[in-house]
């Protein structure tokens, strides 16, 4: 933090790292989960004001990991009262690098096709990332600080659901919905980055 | 006594240019170094300011831009002090390049920039920086009293230190290449250990980092085993200034190796790792300053040499063929500037490559010619062995150039223009008459090489350009081989008669072909790739040119084959530019 004095300000207390963030009940943050086969039905690309915000407040962005539908609008704010810049590597959408100098700016972007773990970095902030992942359906969570994550409204059917995460990987599972119940899937991080 | 004075200061500000040039390069590897090639995300401004606040990886990048805005400055400064104080043209001419080379350098970080790091821009933009850098060391170098004090020794006692001083040099600059790529496929610790490579003598396997990372080493390692024997060498020949060159040069590669060392050791630490490439630059100004002074030495270092090198790749020739290449790409958008900058480097270097074989195979020939006697080889200007050497690195720089940054494809084609032009054509320039026919093929490939460039295969439009340069080469041919009709028969050339009948028979040859070249560039029109007003100017064109050619048939002689051959070079680049502008 102390690379930029705006930083060092905002930030009194130590603040560490987001790639490995185990909550106190030993389940971990910060897990993108989503249907991956199975879907038969189409969603609709969200209206233009249906945006998900990512936001660069206290020189970290918020949220770390993140979801958002094909051509749902990104809607990207600086909070902080210091420049920063957006840049967004994805391997299967187009990269860009955006500079946001002044407090309380926005921008939008949108990413045309599916991509799981696309990374965003601040180049003036080397400690800053978050991660993206854009799906063409709303039905995906990111796990809390209980380690939970609920996705409603999942038409009944047999389905295969990815849990992602940055360091460990990614998990399959196998569930199957029945209609009016819900399902329930568990996933089995190992320390050590078994899965992969 | 003033003009002493006004050349001690042009002295001292180059040198002082050179020192803020050496900052630059640390400053623009410490951007690297610290990854914050990007922090600044536009260009020119940044964050459209001038002055951004100087936070995290901004005050590396725009900080790097402000000192590289500083030397910009300097170099145009340099340039207009040097114009008017300079007592030496070299001097002079070597201002205008390094402001041509930092303009450039400029352009190409802002392109990296924009466009997020393209691996082949940024290695660019580290090369020329060094280069830039190597230029105003030259500037200051051959200023200083030491240089100009230097005397003329016998050339051909000094002829072997030339080239070891030369294939320093050229060691040095392809470390810098792997040094530059190394960085820039962010392979600095594709190799964790060192000296060893994984524990083992060679890597146990090999992926692009690891190769690159591991040749950047080997080839640290030859100039490692080279700067000893330079050292040893000139201390038999126990020459002081030598001597105390290659001592320097022994001190900085140790350095360089230790650092080299560290970089891995140190996972990287910013400082070591742009100390590294900062030595590196030091180096390679050490090698230009070794060789600039060693070709003084042996008295090459005339500007009439650095011509006589020029005209071995017979400009006109080359710009002609630099010219249709451009022409065969264009006949497609155009997706990357970048890699048609690259497609002509490359086209200039293979066509000169060529040229400079073919003058080194006809050297007797060229000798007994009017046309070709004042040629480099024959006036004994250059040594063969020179000219081989600039053959060869010409050809593997430009085939290289084609097969990594455009495509193979175009290499190919690049190589066999090369072969075909130097060991088909040439020989049998003495053997048969269809030597003419036959080198209209190289002749004309380089209209295709243009296209390949571009789009990776040749289109019809493609070959009717194709066509149309290929009958091209024969009026042109015919009419200075009428001009200098005697000189190829007492050559040996087998290109004309020089009886009356059989310049009758190659100016009506002439006229066919004119005709045959109206046919040919109204093809494009009937087959509906362009409009009407390309029918109409190819047609005039082509009249105005068959016009010519009648009245070189009505009158055969001198003025009225040297007309023919004037038109002809008017002709192509016209109906080039008419096809581009009106292809639908």
């Amino acid at each position: 933090m102390s690379a930029d004095p705006q930083c060092a300000n905002l930030n009194k207390t130590p603040v560490f790292s987001e790639t490995v963030v185990v909550n106190p009940n030993k389940t971990l943050k910060n897990v993108f989960v989503y249907i991956k086969d199975g879907l038969t039905q189409k969603y609709p690309t969200p209206a233009e004001n249906v945006v998900v915000v990512f936001d660069q407040k206290n020189c970290t962005y918020s949220p770390h990991v993140f979801g958002l539908q094909v051509n749902q609008n990104l809607e990207i704010r600086n909070s902080d009262p210091t420049l920063h810049n957006v840049h967004a590597m994805p391997k299967i959408n187009s990269q860009f690098n955006l500079g946001m100098p002044m407090k309380d700016m926005k921008m939008t972007k949108k990413f045309a096709k599916p991509e799981i773990g696309a990374k965003f970095k601040c180049d003036v902030h080397p400690w800053m990332n978050a991660y993206a992942n854009v799906v063409e359906h709303p039905l995906f969570a990111v796990s809390d600080a209980t380690g939970n994550f609920t996705i409603k409204d999942v038409p009944a059917g047999k389905y295969t659901v990815q849990a992602w995460h940055e360091k460990y990987g990614v998990m399959d599972a196998s569930v199957t919905v029945e209609a009016g119940k819900d399902a329930k899937i568990d996933f089995d991080y190992k320390g050590d980055g078994a899965s992969k | 006594m003033i003009s002493y004075f006004r050349n001690q200061g042009l002295f001292l500000f180059s040198v002082f240019c050179a020192l803020c040039t050496c900052f630059l390069v640390f400053a623009g590897a410490m951007v690297t170094s610290t990854q914050s090639s990007l922090a600044v995300p536009d260009w020119p401004l940044s964050y459209g300011q001038f002055f951004p606040p100087m936070v995290g990886g901004v005050f590396y990048e725009h900080g790097h831009r402000m000192v590289a805005g500083t030397v910009g400055i300097l170099t145009l400064i340099l340039v207009f002090v040097a114009a008017k104080h300079a007592k030496s043209q070299t001097v002079k001419k070597l201002t205008w390049l390094a402001l041509f080379a930092v303009v450039i350098q400029a352009l190409l970080g802002g392109i990296t920039v924009l466009y997020l790091l393209p691996t082949s821009i940024s290695v660019a933009h580290a090369c020329l920086g060094q280069t830039f850098f190597c230029i105003m060391v030259a500037i200051a170098w051959i200023q200083t009293p030491l240089y100009l004090n230097i005397k003329h020794v016998d050339h051909v006692k000094l002829n072997k230190a030339v080239y070891v001083q030369f294939m320093l040099l050229l060691l040095v600059m392809i470390q810098l290449l792997l040094g530059a790529i190394t960085r820039h496929l962010q392979a600095g610790l594709a190799i964790p250990d060192f000296p060893l490579s994984f524990g083992r003598l060679l890597p146990p396997m090999f992926n692009q980092q690891v190769l690159v990372h591991f040749l950047h080493r080997v080839w640290g390692f030859v100039i490692y085993a080279a700067s000893w024997f330079i050292y040893f060498y000139w201390r038999k020949k126990d020459d002081k200034h030598f001597k105390l060159f290659s001592f320097l040069l022994l001190l900085l590669l140790n350095v360089q190796l230790f650092l080299g060392a560290f970089v891995v050791w140190s996972q990287k630490l910013h400082l070591i790792t742009s100390f590294h490439v900062l030595t590196g630059a030091l180096i390679l100004a050490l090698s230009v300053v070794m060789f600039l002074t060693v070709l003084k030495k042996a008295g090459l270092n005339q500007t009439s040499h650095i011509r006589s090198f020029w005209l071995l790749g017979k400009p006109r020739v080359t710009l002609m063929v630099c010219i249709s290449a451009l022409a065969g790409y264009l006949l497609h958008d155009v997706n990357s500037v970048f890699k048609m900058v690259v497609m002509l480097l490359a086209t200039f270097l293979v066509s000169y490559s060529a040229s400079a074989f073919n003058q080194l195979i006809e050297i007797n020939e060229d000798a007994l010619m009017e046309r070709t006697k004042h040629r480099p080889l024959p006036r004994k200007m250059l040594e063969k062995n020179s000219v081989l050497l600039a053959c060869a690195l010409t050809f593997i720089i430009g085939v290289l150039l084609f097969y990594v940054q455009i495509n193979s494809l175009s290499a190919w084609i690049a190589a066999l223009s090369f072969f075909s032009y130097t060991l088909i054509y040439t020989p049998l320039k003495k053997k048969t008459y269809l030597s003419t026919f036959i080198g209209a093929f190289p002749g004309a490939l380089p209209v295709l090489l243009g296209e390949v460039s571009n789009v990776g295969e040749v289109s019809f439009q493609g070959v009717l350009m194709f066509l149309l340069l290929f009958v091209w080469q024969f009026p042109h041919f015919f009419a200075i081989g009428l001009m200098y009709a005697k000189d190829y028969q007492t050559a040996g050339f087998k290109v004309l008669g020089i009886n009356t009948l059989e310049y009758f028979k190659t100016t009506r040859s002439i006229l066919i072909y004119t005709f045959l070249l109206l046919m040919i560039s109204v093809l494009p029109s009937l087959f509906d790739f362009t409009n009407f007003y390309y029918l109409i100017c190819s047609l005039m064109l082509g009249v105005l040119f068959m016009v010519m050619s009648f009245r070189l048939n009505l009158q055969n002689n001198f003025k009225h084959a040297k007309e023919v051959l004037l038109a002809s070079i008017v002709y192509l680049p016209i109906m080039y530019v008419l096809f581009i502008v009106t292809l639908k």
